[in-house]
């Protein structure tokens, strides 16, 4: 009754009055920098000496020291000392080595209403404390039942004797005086959990000691001035390039681990005003030969590379064996060129008077525009009060700008890719009101890809490694690393009979659930838009988790599809007689637990309440195999579940394993457990009791996992291009190991015959 | 380079039909999570900044907002109510950083509208907003908080309702009567 005071210009006039600036691109951009480089940063603090960080407080003093110290003892010697200042600690990060290193003396535990902190290690600097916790056993009802409600954020600190508190800053603990060798940790509540669910207060009295003379510290030097750099700017299309000097690229900071190097550096394209880029890739390396070096990024190096100049600091580990030098550091990007001339064009669509949230308009409009042509494939319109233009353009055009006269919009978003994304990209504006009826539409400043570019470091060790073989053999049980993946052949069809279960971007755009023989052939969309699917063992039944949450089930050969009543969750299991799905979800005062529910409805039975747990799978004795996080620490603890008596054990931790997506897959056998290792790369074995852990693959991209109970193990694994993975198959008694070039999503389920 | 790589690199995406398959994808790729960032953090900002009334304050919070998102993202499942948690954490982180600047007059919640003498952020309003302006000061914080849900945080009343923990339709209702006695102080203040 009252919406007809709902007019955009009041909306608008409602917003303005806010006086709510622009966000400001250089802040997205930073920000956007620190979530992909520093997922482990906590918070912003307050820098305290000239808006320096703690470390750089410490640096700037160094070099002061380093200045005065050249005056009096000479270069060569300061040089020298400084270079000792610093040095890498694995798993804690670049520390400042001017005074002694101190450690916990032994790990300490507290364990109140059946939950038990523990903090494993500590690592003390004269530039911070490193402190590793983890908490077990917190039951899913401290948690809020709806994730809209957020529970306790409070942080910890470390308390000293004389009453001061020691805050967390930007990676780890202020540092604990050199005079002081003990400190309580202090955690007020756990976080996530509600006020009152469990106990708050936590405190641990910590130790601390010299650390002990084979703790591993290894040097970082400092490069200055950076190495040769050079450019090379390639005229799309003829083939020529023009290498000039440039120092886009820079290495800054080299690391000398047991098997390679850690490298640190920044990247901060040379541009002329007014020339705009685009980066088109992903950083490579390539050693003198050509061969591409397979890197990892080093996460606890990260307070380095946010020390780099502009916040562009990237760092790379990989190992030496076998490589040539110099190694070439590229990163790949076009120049971005407005096109030459003011054209527009101009067209109408009707909206309709009514226009809903998910309508689309398909028009494949053909616009000609400057010499170039662009289709406007089709309009959305969204939930958002927005309208989505999507087109379809020549490889030379990135974007174009769009807007619907007589409406301002209040925001949007400004789409781009066009010839570097398969000539598509769409457009938003975002209005108050969505306007509606017949609308005029402008087309404008179209923006061209020019010629691309190729920035590249180069780098050298100092002295070349002796320690390290030409050919190092794989270690026991490792069967493929990033390096190998180019050699894989694909499977002979004697191999790739079968099904696979793939996630992936349908034809229709949606993401959603396809079956595929193992050639890739006979694709059968069993899903147009759902997730976490899960193909029972004999092929032929797809369950999946609908939008609703709820647990769907497809039989393959006749595409009915059944509704398990009451059930709902993700993760899901078939059992191996495929009567029955074991799955994680909520209810009953739990939240994101193990539950088993029969496939004839029955209803579903709660297993396990210890929150956020994943399912590993069923063993051939009746056992279900899943894992509960411990909070704090990336850890996973191994649980068995016998479904005949009812009783659960407790089987081992996991203590390499990623903390995101660790995806546990328990081999039909029950005689493997296959997770996602640390690195969120590498794939490793563990027997169900804990025995025999191995990496078995190295830095591959590892992300969907299936076993078949012919003793294969899938693998997907990521590429260069977000949405697609490749599909490979091990024989892990063998390592033979195949490629499916048929299939090119996430590997939910497979079947070999 | 060019402004914002950020935006050069943005896919244009429908925020509704694409945001469970990123965050299916964030699950298993943490840089992902950046997707996510990109699709949320001008309201993050705006909601924050119509709270904390400073820009830089603003955007610390909204940068610390966003790095609390993503470390405990691993623990979010509800896959179709990412915006109501992710506004959680921005509530929770601004109520945490009233309590540290020790303003005990924020700590219900209560925000004046922005007022700041800052070049950077400061807004030429109309008379009409500068009126709008102090009849939203004058409302109940629970009122402007619904004002700053719908309007600068852009929530679909679905999403409100979920977040205030109030049916849906009841948030509807008193939007409508909000904007409605908005409407009719604001002629009453012209005349």
């Amino acid at each position: 009754m009252n919406e007809k005071y709902s007019t955009p210009q009041f909306e608008e006039s409602i917003r303005k009055s806010f006086g709510v600036p622009e966000i400001r691109s250089k802040f997205v951009d930073e920000v956007y920098s620190d979530l992909m480089q520093q997922g482990v940063a906590k918070s912003r603090k307050a820098r305290p000496f000239l808006g320096l960080r703690p470390a750089w407080t410490v640096t700037l003093a160094i070099f002061s020291l380093m200045i005065i110290g050249t005056l009096v003892i000479g270069p060569q010697r300061v040089y020298a000392e400084f270079l000792k200042l610093f040095g890498y600690i694995p798993g804690v990060g670049i520390v400042d080595q001017s005074s002694p290193i101190r450690v916990l003396a032994e790990p300490v535990s507290v364990t109140r209403d059946g939950i038990t902190v523990t903090v494993t290690s500590a690592t003390l600097t004269g530039d911070r404390t490193q402190i590793e916790y983890r908490i077990f056993g917190v039951p899913g009802s401290a948690y809020p039942d709806r994730e809209d409600i957020v529970g306790c954020m409070q942080r910890e600190y470390l308390l000293l004797a004389d009453g001061k508190q020691l805050a967390q800053i930007n990676y780890g603990y202020e540092p604990v005086p050199m005079s002081v060798n003990e400190a309580v940790f202090v955690i007020p509540c756990i976080s996530g959990t509600l006020p009152g669910k469990s106990p708050e207060n936590w405190e641990l009295p910590l130790r601390f000691v010299p650390a002990p003379p084979d703790l591993t510290v290894m040097p970082v030097t400092e490069l200055s001035p950076s190495p040769q750099v050079t450019l090379t700017q390639n005229a799309t299309g003829n083939g020529t390039s023009v290498p000039s000097v440039d120092n886009s690229v820079t290495v800054s900071k080299v690391i000398e681990t047991s098997d390679g190097y850690i490298l640190i550096g920044s990247f901060q394209p040379q541009s002329k005003p007014g020339e705009s880029f685009q980066q088109t890739g992903a950083m490579e390396i390539h050693d003198a030969s050509g061969k591409k070096v397979a890197y990892t990024y080093p996460q606890d190096v990260n307070e380095a590379i946010n020390q780099e100049p502009g916040g562009t600091g990237w760092a790379a580990q990989f190992k030496a064996a076998g490589l040539v030098y110099p190694l070439n550091i590229n990163f790949s990007g076009v120049h971005l060129l407005p096109s030459a001339s003011d054209a527009t064009a101009q067209f109408t669509f009707d909206a309709g008077s009514n226009p809903q949230p998910g309508q689309v308009w398909d028009l494949n409009q053909q616009i000609q525009l400057d010499g170039h042509t662009l289709t406007l494939v089709s309009i959305t319109a969204n939930s958002q009060r927005s309208y989505s233009f999507n087109f379809q353009v020549d490889p030379k055009v990135y974007s174009v700008g769009v807007q619907i006269e007589g409406f301002t919009p209040i925001g949007g978003g400004g789409g781009g890719g066009g010839g570097l994304t398969n000539g598509k990209f769409s457009t938003s504006l975002v209005y108050a009101q969505l306007p509606t009826g017949e609308l005029t539409v402008d087309i404008f400043h179209m923006v061209l890809i020019g010629d691309s570019i190729t920035w590249q470091g180069q780098w050298s060790p100092a002295t070349p490694r002796t320690d390290l073989p030409a050919n190092p053999t794989l270690q026991s049980g490792l069967c493929l690393t990033a390096d190998s993946l180019t050699q894989l052949q694909p499977a002979p069809s004697t191999v790739a009979n079968g099904k696979a279960l793939i996630y992936e971007k349908l034809d229709t755009g949606t993401w959603g659930l396809a079956v595929y023989n193992l050639d890739g052939r006979q694709k059968q969309v069993v899903v147009p838009n759902g997730n976490w699917g899960a193909l029972s063992s004999d092929g032929s039944q797809v369950a999946y988790s609908a939008s609703d949450n709820g647990i769907h089930i497809v039989d393959l050969a006749s595409l009915t599809e059944k509704v398990l009543p009451g059930a709902g969750g993700f993760n899901l299991h078939w059992s191996p007689d495929g009567t029955q799905i074991a799955y994680v979800g909520m209810g009953d005062g739990v939240i994101n637990s193990v539950f088993v529910i029969t496939t004839d409805g029955t209803p579903a039975r709660l297993i396990s309440d210890l929150s956020y747990e994943s399912i590993i799978g069923w063993s051939p004795d009746g056992k279900l195999y899943f894992v509960a996080p411990y909070t704090g620490g990336a850890a996973w603890k191994v649980y068995s579940y016998d479904l005949a008596s009812g009783t659960t054990q407790e089987r081992f931790t996991i203590e390499n394993g990623t903390p995101k997506f660790l995806n546990p897959m328990l081999s039909p056998d029950g005689k493997w457990i296959a997770y996602r290792g640390r690195d969120n790369s590498s794939l490793y074995l563990v027997h169900p009791d804990g025995s025999d852990m191995h990496l078995v693959l190295d830095n591959v991209g590892a992300v969907g996992i299936a076993w078949t109970s012919s003793g294969w193990l899938g693998v997907s694994i990521g590429t260069d291009d977000p949405y697609v993975q490749k599909v490979l198959l091990i024989n892990l008694d063998t390592c033979d190991s195949y490629i499916l070039n048929g299939l090119h999503g996430q590997l939910e389920g497979l079947v070999i015959k | 380079m060019a402004g914002s790589s950020i935006e050069l690199m943005s896919e244009n995406i429908d925020r509704m039909t694409d945001e469970i398959r990123i965050i299916k994808a964030a699950r298993q790729d943490p840089k992902v999570f950046g997707e996510l960032y990109k699709l949320y953090v001008e309201q993050v900002f705006r909601y924050l900044y119509s709270r904390i009334g400073n820009l830089h304050e603003a955007e610390d919070v909204t940068a610390q907002t966003f790095l609390a998102a993503f470390e405990s993202f691993d623990k979010f499942r509800q896959d179709g109510h990412f915006a109501s948690w992710l506004f959680g954490i921005a509530r929770n982180k601004a109520m945490d950083h009233f309590r540290l600047r020790d303003r005990s007059t924020h700590m219900d919640g209560f925000s004046e509208i922005p007022t700041e003498d800052n070049t950077l952020a400061r807004m030429i309003k109309t008379e009409q907003e500068e009126a709008l302006s102090t009849l939203i000061q004058a409302l109940s914080e629970e009122d402007r908080e619904l004002i700053r849900l719908r309007f600068l945080a852009d929530m679909s009343f679905p999403e409100i309702a979920r977040f205030l923990h109030r049916n849906e339709e009841a948030v509807k209702k008193t939007t409508y009567r909000l904007l409605a006695r908005l409407h009719s102080q604001l002629e009453v203040s012209n005349e």
